[in-house]
């Protein structure tokens, strides 16, 4: 599945991203929407997974 | 003893079990409440094993903030900790052994998920050529924040 996010860095601040993400591995694939470079392509605990993918949010909005 | 989960939050290990079993037998297409259900049910028992292991994750958030490790170990070490859970996890289910959640492990896991997103939004300062004013700037924010939701577990653990 495909969604738009939001990518969160410390250094990089927020950054529009497409997320790849696919329910059953709990694998989430992040590209930087404007460059389209990967950003992380991880595979997270059920939670986080979660969080992410109902957010659409990967890192700490606050940074 | 543990005080287990009350029946207000309606987990049912007999119902878990059913739906898991439908799963892995692959003998019906879940239906969308189904797979939601089912998707609950795993958080719960996902989040009671961060609530298993929360003396590993203080000892780490105790010994960043009282400076024995930096940033880096800190969070190469959390992540660890949270994939090792994860893999207890998967095991878990394919082997359909069923936990039961204590009450205070879904707010617990809130806080691991909090501090996995600063570890990940943190992460990226050591693969970047950050100036090293900058960098100590980005390190002193980050022990702040996470001595912060410190806090607020030691606080949530006396309540």
């Amino acid at each position: 599945m495909i969604r738009d996010a939001k990518h969160y860095g410390t250094n990089t601040g927020e950054t529009p991203v497409v997320m790849y993400f696919n329910k059953e591995t709990r694998q989430i694939v992040v590209f930087n929407q404007t460059s389209g470079d990967l950003i992380t392509a991880e595979k997270y605990r059920k939670n986080y997974f979660k969080k992410c993918v109902e957010s659409c949010q990967i890192g700490n909005p606050g940074n | 003893m543990e005080k287990k989960y009350n029946a207000s939050l309606n987990y049912s290990k007999q119902r878990y079990l059913e739906l898991l079993k439908l799963k892995y037998s692959q003998e019906k297409v879940f239906s969308s409440e189904e797979e939601s259900e089912l998707s609950d049910y795993s958080s719960v028992l996902d989040g009671h094993l961060d609530w298993e292991t929360r003396e590993q994750y203080l000892q780490l958030l105790e010994k960043l903030i009282n400076g024995k490790i930096d940033t880096f170990k800190f969070c190469i070490e959390f992540e660890k900790r949270n994939e090792l859970n994860g893999e207890v996890f998967d095991s878990l289910e394919a082997n359909f052994l069923l936990l039961s959640p204590h009450e205070k492990s879904v707010k617990f896991s809130d806080f691991i998920i909090e501090i996995l997103d600063f570890c990940y939004s943190h992460s990226e300062i050591f693969e970047s050529d950050i100036p090293a004013e900058k960098f100590d700037l980005y390190e002193a924010e980050f022990r702040g924040s996470i001595e912060k939701i410190y806090l607020k577990i030691q606080k949530f653990l006396e309540e």
